[in-house]
């Protein structure tokens, strides 16, 4: 059962050796792009999570009176609105806890703040991001075959959007009720993985 | 005169087998960092009680140039011997072997000494390493897979089943081990997935490693799926050693008593835990306090660490320790801790051993990602482990008790055979400040200082409730008892338990929230 990781890949092809290869490019490239994009805006929130603990500290030292200071709880709730952002924001959230690991955290649990350590695990969740109806979404990680609709076409509901190939299965992606094209994020040949924004709506007014 | 003769060619026959994949095979195991499959069955049996069967099984495969393979021991040592005298099966993978490939032979080697310890009724290690299944045999090693999990789980409850990963086990050979009581693995060895990387990177275009993927560290933190973590072979052996020594050979028995020792740990029972409810503190001290010669064995250590389990000694007999761990968010009940326990439970309550529990835990964790996570039927698997549960057990209540968790600790509700409250312990239905919030909300909200009624409220919850005697005072504990008396109580109660019947009504089986 193991040894079909070497040949999973093989039997599935339906474009020729050279196409593949350029879609592989091009994939890398992005990734190489995102990671980078990522690293630098990862580098800057550290310095800036830095700066902010330190002032938080200094506030700590100061007597409060009577209202409940605000400390830095981890059950804040971004809502970014695009999958890359969403990373970002965990990765920034991941760093800013990974400063505090010695110390013990406030946890709240209903009305009571603890004193206690994060896991690994509880640190690396995901956030939870109320879906947006006029962001269509992959569900499955997979390979974009061919795109159907434009962008600033009104597209009726339950026509075809593209297609995209998981599991060697072609998924043809329909559109969810009547609405015009904002934008197209994904491309014939791409690659792309699970939760990946690939096309935006509107109203169609 | 003949017989000398054949006995020389015998021992010529089994030094070939002996030899495994050959010398070359050898060396590529050796530099992987890895121990020969021999030399680990005999590292982790007594010496000189291995006693190996089934040397000279040959498969029957004719394709794909198989006909004239000649595959020694077809790539699987079988046997029996003994850990410390208590007399065990078990098989380890060679992945000199032809990778370890598991053929229908291979595997029909694995069931027969798997049948072999199901009929004797003595424990069955196996040690995993192999590339997985033999691709050249097909259908044959699908087959062989499905008679090994097919015998998984007919032994699974009666006899104890211990899986050690040592090397890769990807595919189907991984839901083996996922089937038996305890998987082993150890750092830089163990690798273990359903899908790997190749597959993954071709499909969906995500590069990661194997270490990453399903390597050591990820299974017996993030995913769970091991239950011990190993630095090196020896540690992973050292370890089988101790968990054999602590658990009996099956359901019908139980563990080997040893002479009672007190225990070493020298800091007071009482001064462990901070009066102030909201500060943490490790709860494996409470634990080292009590059990005898202040030994614990962890089980899963890294995984879930909100809630810890494992085995110790009360008085010379195993017991099983299910303590929530105020120092990891708190000693919260998530689906992870909760599936934890609750498999631990099945396994303490299937082998007769009594489980103590240790309650300071402030509820159920709140979140999205927990609901969404289905907190709600993970949750359930403790209420029913708990429930379900015919072995003595024991509930000490430390300090908090609040709401489900209260309940699903193993509350006199669910059939605690004893259950004891230290002065400290908090029973109520949940945490001071949430209650007065709620009960009293029209007299905050009326009050001129909204921030001073509060605390004059709270502070009237607490002496109110945050304590043990309302809950003493309806017999839901048998007794509010002083730290220092603790050791005397469990002991005595574990004496008194000892000839414990409890039926429950007939089933085939029940239906735990899985």
């Amino acid at each position: 059962m193991t040894e079909t990781d070497n040949n999973a890949g093989k039997s599935g092809k339906a474009r020729p050796a050279a196409d593949e290869k350029a879609i592989r490019k091009q994939t890398i490239e992005r990734a190489k792009r995102i990671q980078a994009a990522r690293k630098a805006e990862a580098a800057k929130k550290a310095a800036d999570e830095k700066k902010a603990l330190k002032l938080k500290k200094e506030e700590a030292k100061k007597p409060v009176v009577g209202s409940a200071k605000k400390t830095a709880n981890v059950s804040v709730n971004p809502v970014p609105e695009k999958t890359e952002e969403k990373i970002i924001k965990q990765e920034k959230a991941m760093i800013a806890e990974e400063k505090k690991e010695p110390e013990f955290v406030d946890f709240a649990i209903t009305a009571r703040k603890y004193k206690t350590l994060l896991t690994n695990k509880y640190k690396n969740r995901k956030f939870w991001v109320n879906p947006s109806p006029y962001e269509i979404q992959s569900y499955i990680p997979g390979t974009i075959i061919e795109v159907f609709v434009k962008e600033g076409r009104v597209v009726k509901e339950g026509d075809p959007l593209l297609i995209l190939e998981s599991m060697k299965m072609q998924n043809r992606i329909d559109m969810p009720f009547t609405a015009k094209i904002k934008k197209i994020n994904v491309k014939a040949g791409e690659r792309i993985p699970k939760d990946f924004l690939m096309i935006e709506l509107m109203p169609e007014k | 005169m003949s017989l000398k003769k054949n006995i020389i060619a015998l021992r010529q026959k089994k030094a070939i087998v002996e030899k495994g994949g050959g010398d070359k095979a050898l060396e590529k195991q050796i530099a992987m960092g890895k121990m020969p499959a021999r030399v680990r069955i005999l590292a982790v049996l007594d010496e000189g009680s291995f006693h190996e069967y089934d040397m000279f099984v040959e498969h029957e495969e004719k394709n794909f140039g198989m006909a004239n393979k000649e595959l020694p021991a077809e790539g699987v040592i079988t046997g029996t011997g003994t850990i410390n005298g208590a007399p065990v099966c078990i098989y380890a993978q060679d992945f000199t072997v032809m990778g370890g490939s598991l053929g229908l032979k291979h595997a029909r080697k694995i069931t027969k000494i798997m049948d072999h310890a199901l009929k004797m009724k003595i424990p069955c290690i196996g040690i995993n390493d192999s590339g997985g299944a033999r691709i050249q045999e097909g259908i044959g090693a699908l087959a062989g897979y499905g008679e090994i999990f097919f015998r998984n789980t007919m032994a699974s409850g009666v006899i104890p089943q211990l899986s050690v990963i040592l090397g890769p086990c990807a595919g189907g050979a991984v839901y083996s081990p996922a089937l038996t009581d305890f998987v082993f693995v150890v750092e830089n060895i163990s690798k273990m997935f359903i899908t790997g990387p190749n597959v993954i990177e071709t499909v969906l275009g995500e590069k990661i490693s194997q270490e990453d993927l399903g390597g050591a560290r990820v299974h017996a933190e993030i995913t769970g799926n091991a239950h011990f973590y190993a630095t090196s072979e020896m540690e992973c052996f050292k370890q089988i050693k101790t968990l054999i020594s602590l658990i009996p050979h099956n359901n019908e028995d139980k563990a080997k008593s040893v002479p009672p020792k007190e225990p070493k740990f020298r800091k007071k029972i009482e001064n462990i835990i901070p009066a102030d409810p909201k500060q943490p503190y490790d709860v494996r001290d409470v634990i080292l306090a009590l059990a005898d010669e202040s030994k614990f064995f962890e089980v899963q250590e890294l995984w879930a660490a909100n809630i810890v389990i494992g085995f110790g000694r009360m008085n010379g007999e195993t017991v099983g320790f299910v303590a929530n761990q105020p120092m990891y968010l708190a000693g919260v009940l998530d689906c992870d801790a909760s599936d934890k326990a609750a498999r631990f439970i099945r396994f303490c309550d299937s082998f007769n051993i009594p489980i103590i529990t240790l309650e300071d835990m402030p509820g159920y964790l709140p979140g999205v990602d927990q609901e969404h996570a289905g907190v709600i039927r993970h949750g359930a698997k403790m209420l029913y482990a708990y429930s379900e549960a015919t072995v003595p057990t024991i509930t000490i209540i430390l300090r908090k008790a609040y709401g489900g968790g209260y309940i699903a600790m193993n509350s006199r509700h669910l059939g605690a055979d004893f259950v004891y409250a230290w002065p400290s312990a908090e029973i109520a239905v949940m945490g001071p400040e949430g209650a007065a919030n709620i009960i009293f909300r029209k007299e905050i909200m009326e009050a001129e200082d909204e921030d001073a009624m509060r605390q004059q409220k709270v502070k009237e919850y607490v002496d109110k409730f945050a304590n043990p005697f309302v809950a003493a005072s309806k017999g839901y504990i048998d007794a509010v008892i002083e730290p220092a008396e603790t050791r005397d109580m469990l002991v005595h109660s574990l004496e008194v338990s000892k000839r414990k019947e409890e039926h429950r009504p007939f089933k085939k089986h029940g239906i735990p929230p899985f």
